[in-house]
């Protein structure tokens, strides 16, 4: 009954019947790339997974470098999926265990005073200093914590968000990142975190103590990212709860965008980008540990993109892809169709511009120098792009009259009771 | 159901008043602003004057901190005015880098280019509340603040044309009447959720884990009296948008709550018989919410646009 009254209220998509572009295959194929993107998150994983584990059996240079690049590798098709957190509850609620970002590392491990990074707790976190690899035990919120043994269950439960501050990220990405490349101490400069292999070096060769634990928490946290991407891999396939949500929910194509808009405005070119810029404070850089912010971005930029177009390029060269929302929009409002997809490109050249630069050696740090104007400009050209790609988004919401369906969906009216009043 | 079917058919909109937003609201608070802020950069250095102020000028911002678009907008301008939330300390951070770097980052020209958390409210209730600090970083520190405010001030005036003129020429922030209505729409809609969930919600956390080391400018103990001034500005804005008189009573409601509180800096979350005060304020908020939905964009056909909220 829904559905209909909706179809009546809206010419726009009453009339998509006559459309060769269906709303629901365009949802269909949303739902495909992030199978995809989702099931390449996790392959990629594993492959990280096979590599700390080759690594902490017999440490060595080469197995730092190779669970490095196993690191690096498994966020190129992460980062295209971040464009389904904001439009998806089960995606976003599940979210904080993978890439919880930026995080007060000195929970984790050691920390210099020399870096950026609090060393010991303050108003809002007073765990940041606890450094649970060389604590076998610690108050937590006044709890007596046993930390014996540094098991997923440990950081899952105990360890992450403690105390309800977010900056106490123990799982996921980031966390494994500090495990691989340590602290990035100089800011500005070319270099990432210098952590040496030794970290997990057995016997006398085990530098900065406690190799074993630390060992322990960097297999702990692979293992648990793993398991965490399982998990939304399956949501996404055949049969799925995500893959449902997405085909069967309320919102439509009005989710698509949302997660587009979300991701380009309130938290890519606000959070994660203008902050940095703003306060100049490598802190705020995403993947600080390796340097690989760029990237970050890029990808992030990409996944907007893809989801827009209906085209994702995996890992192996597999392309999926199928009727688009660029498409349907292109049959009612040509214009406005064309003008989203210009912004998206714009935006993707402004980013390409940014990585070329950081491949060059500016790394992403040294552009936020206050005193580099020409690094800060290519930040804030793709911070511009996705501002201006938001407006397009907004205008494909008004286009598409998707606004009914969102108020709708408000709580008030979706509220039986309040239907018969 | 039937609710649904009448708000689609039913659709003769009232007519949303960019002129009376405008004129009414939004020029004047950021002349307001402007004024105070160029009030405190004159004030002589001592705790008194300097303190009185500094609560007018932060005041005057909570104002129209929920007038983010346009000026505001442009690289994110709010935050070096008032760099809060701060939940990982970057104001405590970037003010002990800009005092050890001494007199040379102090001027204008370099504060500019400082942390955006060591400029502002942020770092000025630092300077003046705890005091101790040289007179010379708390002048330049409030100068820059002056110099912003009045930056915003010269930016509305060219900024408000385009709102009152969508789809002139050369006009391509505002393609139609209705996006100018939404961009209005959604500076209230975000407004009220900044009060609900931030103003209010960040000292709240949750009834087991308050915080109230992270209630706004809680130093100078304005907190309530930020959140005061912004009940009352978002109540004006929903009146002077068009007719809306249960968002406004909404409002008017979570104003004369907060003006009834004796909780300056919010510390009172951790109390379970006064924390329930400031849930009611966070009731009617969440009332007003509800109304706009209804009575300013279902009444007016408009969409909420993205907001810096949608992040995480």
């Amino acid at each position: 009954m829904r559905r209909l009254l909706a179809a009546a209220c809206l010419p726009a998509l009453a009339a998509s019947s006559a459309l060769a572009t269906q709303p629901a295959e365009v949802l269909e194929t949303y739902a495909d790339i992030a199978e995809a993107a989702y099931g390449d998150s996790l392959a990629s994983a594993r492959t990280l997974q096979s590599a700390v584990e080759a690594f902490l059996v017999a440490p060595s240079p080469e197995g730092l470098t190779r669970a490095r690049e196993a690191w690096l590798a498994a966020r190129v098709p992460y980062q295209q999926t971040e464009v389904y957190r904001f439009g998806n509850p089960i995606v976003d609620d599940w979210e904080g265990r993978v890439n919880a970002w930026p995080l007060d590392e000195g929970l984790i491990d050691y920390v210099s005073a020399e870096g950026t990074a609090p060393a010991e707790g303050y108003d809002g976190n007073p765990a940041a200093g606890l450094n649970v690899i060389a604590n076998r035990a610690f108050t937590l919120s006044g709890a007596e914590i046993d930390a014996t043994e540094i098991t997923p269950a440990l950081l899952q439960d105990t360890l992450h968000e403690a105390g309800g501050a977010e900056a106490n990220v123990a799982t996921g990405y980031h966390a494994i990142e500090f495990l691989l490349w340590g602290q990035d101490i100089g800011p500005y400069d070319a270099t990432a975190g210098e952590r040496p292999w030794t970290d997990y070096a057995t016997g006398t060769d085990c530098t900065n103590d406690n190799c074993d634990r630390r060992g322990a928490y960097l297999q702990a946290a692979t293992d648990l990212l793993v398991t965490d991407l399982e998990e939304m891999a399956i949501a996404w396939g055949e049969g799925g709860a995500a893959r449902q949500d997405a085909l069967e929910g309320e919102t439509g194509l009005q989710r698509i965008l949302t997660g587009m808009g979300s991701l380009s405005y309130g938290e890519q070119a606000g959070e994660r980008m203008q902050l940095g810029l703003l306060l100049n404070d490598p802190e705020e850089e995403h993947s600080c540990f390796s340097d690989n912010t760029h990237w970050d971005h890029f990808y992030d930029a990409l996944g907007i993109r893809n989801v827009y177009l209906g085209r994702y390029v995996g890992i192996d060269g597999t392309v999926t892809s199928g009727p688009s929302l660029h498409e349907l929009l292109s049959e009612s409002d040509p214009a406005v169709a064309e003008a989203l997809k210009a912004a998206l490109d714009a935006t993707q050249m402004e980013m390409t511009e940014m990585v070329v630069a950081a491949e060059a050696g500016l790394h992403y740090d040294m552009m936020l120098n206050p005193a580099n104007e020409a690094g800060g400009a290519l930040i804030q050209a793709a911070i511009d792009g996705l501002v201006a790609q938001t407006r397009e988004i907004e205008r494909a919401v008004a286009a598409l009259d998707l606004s009914a369906i969102a108020f709708e969906g408000s709580d008030s009216l979706d509220d039986p009771n309040a239907v018969f009043e | 159901m039937i609710r649904i079917l009448a708000l689609c058919l039913v659709a003769t909109p009232a007519l949303a008043d960019v002129d009376a937003v405008l004129d009414g609201h939004v020029l004047p608070r950021v002349a307001a602003f402007a004024n105070a802020s160029a009030t405190l950069a004159n004030a002589p250095c001592e705790a008194g004057p300097l303190e009185e102020a500094f609560a007018d000028a932060a005041i005057a911002w909570a104002g129209m901190s929920h007038l983010t678009l346009g000026p505001v907008e442009e690289a994110d301008r709010g935050l070096s005015i008032l760099f809060w939330p701060d939940d990982r300390d970057a104001t405590g951070r970037g003010l002990r880098l800009l005092i050890a770097q001494g007199e040379t980052a102090w001027t204008p020209d370099a504060l500019t280019r400082a942390s955006a958390a060591a400029r502002g409210l942020g770092a000025l209730e630092r300077l003046i509340v705890e005091g101790g600090e040289p007179c010379l970083l708390t002048g330049a520190l409030a100068d820059d603040l002056a110099a912003q405010a009045a930056a915003l001030n010269a930016g509305w005036d060219a900024f408000a044309p385009l709102l009152r003129d969508p789809g002139g020429a050369n006009n391509l922030r505002f393609l139609t009447e209705r996006e100018a209505q939404s961009a209005l729409y959604s500076v209230l809609t975000q407004g009220i959720e900044a009060l609900k969930d931030r103003r209010l919600g960040e000292p709240m956390g949750t009834f087991d884990a308050p915080h109230p080391l992270r209630a706004e400018l809680r130093r100078s103990g304005l907190s309530q009296a930020m959140a005061l001034a912004s009940a009352g500005a978002l109540a004006e804005l929903a009146a002077a948008l068009t007719d809306a008189p249960d968002t406004v009573d909404a409002l008017r409601d979570a104003e004369a709550r907060l003006r009834a509180l004796d909780d300056p800096s919010f510390a009172g979350v951790e109390d379970p018989g006064r924390r329930v005060a400031l849930e009611a304020v966070q009731a009617d908020l969440l009332r007003a919410q509800t109304a706009a939905a209804r009575e300013i964009a279902g009444g007016l056909g408009l969409t909420t646009g993205f907001n810096a909220l949608d992040g995480d």
